[in-house]
């Protein structure tokens, strides 16, 4: 059932299809199109942190910054996300403050998970960010879950799940679109598919990706993933759907198949100066203020140093087990015993 | 008070949490309609409706999956598993998921899950139907660990264990659901967690057990003390988090322990009991921490009861402790 065109608004060059405009306010434009420089300079920070050794494993969102805001912009603060590694602007879009993102990302002891998560396993619970979880595909029957329950309890909010096509491989894959179709749960799940065939050949002998959702009898919908107003209209409809009762949708996302690769955030530019806007002045603007803050608290950060010791033990089980205390008191009488020694 | 079995007694801590909250929901495979294959949620269905008490796809990873999604947005979610031989696809959400939602996210997301599951051999069930997986769980920071022997302590640790701000494996020994019966009062009342039981004193030989394996255990103390020895039996009815304290407390007053389980040998659970008192409670040691378990191979079919240890085999062990 796939469609022989996915949902397009922008030629591959950023003007707008023929009776497609998004008709969007200059304003509301201005703002996705700073989320997606602000992605940028987010992707920026961390490869000069990795290239000091500070950050480990990254996966960078260049690329699929459309798939992020523009599916993040047709959600509503109440609503769920569920997010895999490449996501975690989407949390700072959501309003967590700069600090507070870099502090897990630097394991920082300060951060709210006190430096126990890895580097893009973020958490921000008060803007409806569920933790990220390096095992693939795990979100997404959680995402059924969690919308199930928001079903139980009648409330109009959704859940939304971002997955990669490796994460469309796994079991986790399976059961959470059978689950969510079966329940009828509000959830939309969001496939960004690479685009490269030879790559998704790998992966899947079908056709399309967005064919699955026959199988689970879910509604699915295909979408040039590196044009922001497509992806806006394609998740904008499927959330509606699903918080009037409809059931969930598969919505996959392509990038790169339509147009062989093209720049989700050079695409968007292309259509604001058809219109006539200044996408000069738009840069600088976005990421001048971002940059700033993230060198500040990325030197403030860093002088904090390690987190507390103890902090290794905290949060195992809402209150530490016998074990534990004395697990964490060996271990603090071992360093202060062993204080100024080292293997040379 | 009412006499129950621990099937019955299941039932009531389960119609008494979702009667007492409305944040319990129970599902599974089997579990609505039918009642359970072994009617541990028998009428339910009926008495607390669809909504509260549902069937699922035969899907491991998917109820798992599902309680875990219920449980961070704030409901108390109490899955079965209808044998823990099939646990295994729910592995990696229970593992890697729901253990490490508290831990890694500073507390902003808690896991409240209860997965309720029947375990152990005896039903001539063979490879699938018999495991005792319990050492798995037990191993994964982040999870507790629930074991019942009987209708009062069915009852009293699920209704503890769905309280519990921490994700619970509560396993029920499954070869004495009908088996074991007793006193168990009708309204809701908890048991503690992290508690162990004496459940009959002694001075020559601390047995340490859980699950139906209570049942042999205290079938062997009779034999010892019909044989001049005595034996303390502990039933540990949680392992984790384990009660060291009542464990310690009766090595050094018997100087002996052997541990029981139907688990198999090799880094059961008994080796992890073994390790604690050999390390905290060496010098009152007057011979060597035995352990009567399962055999390392996988569960066996015809030659069930050769597997499992009874009493006779505990009673062996114990007179070897004390002969030493």
């Amino acid at each position: 059932m796939s469609l022989s065109t996915p949902l397009s608004i922008l030629s591959p060059s950023g003007a707008a299809l023929p009776g497609a405009d998004p008709g969007w306010s200059d304003d509301r434009i201005k703002n996705i199109h700073r989320a997606m420089t602000r992605s940028r300079v987010l992707d920026e920070h961390v490869a000069k942190l990795q290239r000091r050794g500070l950050v480990g494993l990254w996966a960078p969102a260049h690329g699929y910054e459309a798939h992020i805001y523009g599916a993040l912009t047709a959600m509503r603060e109440e609503d769920w996300l569920f997010a895999d590694t490449r996501m975690t602007g989407a949390a700072l879009y959501r309003g967590l403050d700069v600090r507070s993102w870099l502090a897990m990302l630097l394991g920082s002891g300060v951060s709210n998970h006190g430096g126990r998560a890895m580097s893009a396993e973020m958490t921000a619970s008060a803007h409806n960010f569920v933790t990220i979880s390096s095992p693939l595909g795990t979100q997404i029957i959680q995402a059924s879950g969690t919308a199930h329950g928001m079903k139980l309890r009648q409330q109009r909010t959704v859940c939304l799940s971002w997955f990669g096509p490796a994460a469309a491989a796994t079991g986790d894959f399976h059961v959470g679109l059978n689950f969510a179709g079966l329940y009828k749960v509000p959830a939309v799940f969001y496939l960004c598919t690479s685009g490269d065939p030879s790559l998704d050949r790998e992966r899947f002998a079908g056709e399309a990706f967005v064919d699955k959702a026959d199988g689970y009898g879910i509604r699915g919908v295909q979408v040039d993933g590196s044009d922001v107003f497509a992806v806006y209209a394609a998740v904008a409809d499927a959330a509606k759907r699903a918080r009037n009762g409809l059931g969930p949708t598969l919505i996959e996302g392509i990038t790169g198949g339509v147009d062989g690769g093209a720049d989700p955030v050079e695409r968007l530019e292309g259509y604001m100066t058809d219109r006539g806007m200044d996408v000069d002045a738009a840069r600088v603007g976005a990421g001048r203020k971002l940059r700033g803050l993230l060198q500040t608290w990325t030197t403030e950060l860093l002088g904090e140093g390690s987190p507390e010791l103890r902090s290794l033990f905290d949060h195992v089980y809402d209150a530490p087990s016998p074990q534990l205390v004395e697990q964490r008191e060996g271990l603090e009488a071992h360093k202060r015993r062993f204080e100024h020694e080292t293997l040379a | 008070m009412a006499t129950m079995n621990i099937i019955q007694a299941v039932n009531s801590a389960l119609d008494h949490a979702l009667k007492a909250d409305p944040d319990v929901f129970v599902f599974g495979e089997d579990v609505g309609k039918f009642g359970g294959v072994f009617r541990a949620t028998d009428g339910l269905q009926a008495k607390h409706g669809e909504d509260r008490v549902f069937d699922t796809p035969l899907s491991e990873a998917g109820i798992i999956g599902t309680a875990i999604g219920m449980a961070i947005y704030g409901l108390k979610p109490v899955p079965e598993i209808q044998f823990s031989d099939f646990i295994y696809p729910a592995f990696d959400q229970i593992v890697n998921e729901m253990a490490k939602f508290r831990y890694r996210s500073g507390g902003q997301y808690t896991c409240p899950v209860t997965v309720r599951t029947p375990f152990g051999g005896g039903i001539r069930g063979g490879h699938y139907h018999s495991q005792s997986p319990e050492a798995y769980f037990a191993h994964t920071a982040g999870l507790k660990v629930v074991v019942p022997s009987d209708p009062y302590t069915a009852k009293g640790l699920l209704l503890s264990s769905i309280d519990d701000p921490d994700p619970v494996i509560f396993l029920e020994p499954k070869r004495v659901y009908r088996a074991s019966k007793g006193e168990v009062p009708e309204g809701a009342y908890k048991l503690p967690i992290g508690q162990a039981h004496v459940d009959r004193e002694g001075t020559d030989v601390t047995i340490l057990t859980y699950g139906a394996v209570l049942h042999e255990a205290r079938k062997a103390a009779d034999l010892l003390a019909a044989n001049d020895m005595s034996a303390e039996v502990i039933d540990l009815r949680t392992l984790v988090p384990l009660d060291e304290a009542t464990i310690l407390e009766s090595v050094r007053k018997t100087g002996r322990l052997v541990i029981a389980h139907e688990a198999a040998r090799t880094c059961g659970f008994g080796a992890e009991l073994a390790a604690i008192v050999a390390e905290k409670a060496l010098l009152h040691l007057e011979a060597p921490i035995l352990r009567v378990t399962g055999y390392d191979t996988p569960f066996p079919y015809t030659l069930e009861t050769d597997y499992l240890p009874d009493a006779l085999k505990i009673f062996e062990a114990c007179e070897t402790t004390v002969d030493f």
